[in-house]
């Protein structure tokens, strides 16, 4: 008898071993200019920045190269600091080589110098979709407060589920994973018109509105912000 | 019935105990038994609120358990079921781009919720046995007390269940015994969870005194009166309340030392909502005692 009890504790910590999942997290890597103008005014300046986003979509430190399409209307000094030399349009890119990658990245902005400057914080849309068996849809607009927030606002045709626990809602620049991931909150909406308000967060600083159940890791839908 | 409580939590299957469901017949005054045993499971999808199938971090559940029934006397039992340490863990996630660990898996070692519970003879013959009984279940278990808050060892609810057995000897010679039960029960639960009908169709095979083949199907079904599991603020959220599911399971024993019973079972998820689908797997000792 001895030994079956030995047997059954011994199984204790064979079956309690923790062991690993392994997820398909890659997304295109890509560099994308999150602060830009739609007019800048002649004489002003302006700072541009971009972020590279990595092959798993988190954001890496870089110093990106900035190009005019003409030096005569606009022009850059380091760091990507615009000078609006003359009236015009120019196109601007940002450039950047990855060598993980072994790749050149790049992104363009349609800049005029005018009179006046005019901050490019357009509202975005999207529609939440399903990428599970629950129920997840809706129509959102995602819009650049002036106080530097972030405001999300759904559709009165959103719906979400109610029956799985612990859902919330992130933004992200992978919609695979949270990992780097900016969690905005429990979901506790789960149909109808309501919004969130983000602190200091850039309408360009993510490309995702992700649906996770955190306790049990499992992404339950998305929608893309365009 | 015992442990239909412990099944609830998405990820956390069906831990059906065969022994905890030995009502139908009461054990005889000072006579009863008790069994030590391991149950674990490891499920890596779920079925949904609609019933179809979803994946999910695999998740697993390891109970050590003592569970024993004793005859006050020949009308009257009590049993105690007491899952003196359950484990609940989450793999590790690792990405399969640049191999790195994106979350850490985890893992909760804690008590588990008791249960006790008294089970009366109604009627008996030589044919049939008629039982009712009562278990209360006590929030005993840990919930969210593990880095990420979303493991649990209980469901955080005390509740109170009220069955009814029915036992049949369906034939009996001196090589072979079978018999049939059913059961179900009414389990009343608090904190917002709904209440659940709880049915079990149970036949056994006794093969001369010594070798138990039981098989049983059991069902529950949730009363949706309570609130959903995405509206339940626990503190570890991963507790879903509504789960139903209908569940089959195998056991096998036999006699191995002196009265030393070896058990193996099997059980699996044949359908459900909001349930871990899976299979699990119990490894016991159960003895007969007479005081």
């Amino acid at each position: 008898m001895k030994s079956v009890f030995i047997s059954l504790l011994l199984l204790i910590g064979v079956s309690s071993c923790i062991k690993d999942d392994i997820i398909d997290d890659y997304v295109q890597p890509r560099l994308n200019i999150t602060s830009s103008v739609k007019e800048l005014a002649k004489g002003d300046t302006f700072y541009f920045e971009a972020q590279f986003l990595n092959n798993i979509g988190l954001r890496e430190e870089i110093n990106p190269e900035w190009i005019s399409s003409d030096t005569s209307i606009i022009s850059f000094s380091d760091f990507g600091i615009a000078y609006g030399k003359t009236k015009g349009d120019a196109v601007v890119m940002a450039k950047h080589f990855d060598s993980f990658e072994n790749e050149w990245f790049s992104d363009t902005a349609y800049v005029t110098i005018s009179d006046k400057t005019i901050i490019d914080n357009e509202k975005k849309s999207g529609t939440v979709r399903t990428t599970s068996q629950y129920t997840l849809q809706g129509d959102f607009e995602v819009e650049q407060l002036e106080n530097g927030n972030l405001l999300i606002s759904f559709a009165a045709n959103y719906e979400a589920s109610d029956n799985l626990p612990g859902l919330f809602v992130y933004l992200t620049n992978n919609p695979n994973t949270i990992n780097g991931a900016l969690e905005i909150g429990r979901v506790t909406t789960f149909s109808g018109e309501h919004s969130y308000e983000i602190e200091n967060v850039n309408i360009n600083d993510y490309s995702t509105l992700l649906y996770f159940c955190k306790p049990f890791n499992v992404k339950v839908g998305d929608g893309t912000i365009q | 019935m015992v442990q239909f409580n412990k099944i609830s939590f998405i990820g956390l299957f069906s831990i059906l105990t065969l022994s905890t469901f030995a009502g139908g017949w009461p054990q005889p005054k000072k006579s009863g038994f008790f069994q030590l045993s391991e149950r674990w499971m490891r499920s890596n999808e779920h079925f949904t609120d609609k019933g179809l199938l979803d994946p999910n971090v695999t998740t697993g559940l390891v109970i050590s358990s003592v569970y024993g029934e004793y005859g006050l006397n020949n009308n009257l039992t009590v049993r105690a079921y007491i899952p003196f340490l359950v484990s609940n863990f989450q793999n590790n996630i690792i990405s399969s781009t640049r191999g790195t660990e994106i979350e850490e898996g985890q893992i909760l070692n804690a008590f588990g919720d008791v249960i006790l519970g008294a089970d009366r003879l109604l009627y008996k013959n030589n044919k049939i046995s008629l039982t009712v009984g009562v278990s209360i279940g006590l929030a005993t278990g840990t919930i969210g007390k593990d880095e990420k808050q979303n493991l649990q060892t209980g469901d955080g609810e005390n509740n109170v269940a009220a069955r009814i057995d029915l036992g049949a000897s369906l034939f009996n010679s001196e090589s072979l015994s079978i018999y049939g039960k059913l059961g179900t029960a009414y389990n009343k639960r608090t904190k917002d969870f709904s209440d659940e009908i709880q049915s079990q169709a149970e036949m056994g095979f006794i093969i001369k005194q010594k070798y138990f083949i039981i098989s049983k199907f059991f069902n529950v079904t949730s009363m949706q009166n309570g609130i959903s599991s995405g509206e339940q603020i626990s503190a570890a959220g991963v507790f879903a309340n509504n789960a139903e599911f209908n569940a089959f399971e195998l056991l096998l024993a036999t006699d191995v030392y002196k009265g030393y019973h070896l058990t193996f079972a099997v059980n699996t998820i044949l359908s459900g909502k909001i349930v871990a689908n899976g299979t699990a797997y119990e490894v016991g000792v159960f003895k007969k005692i007479q005081w």
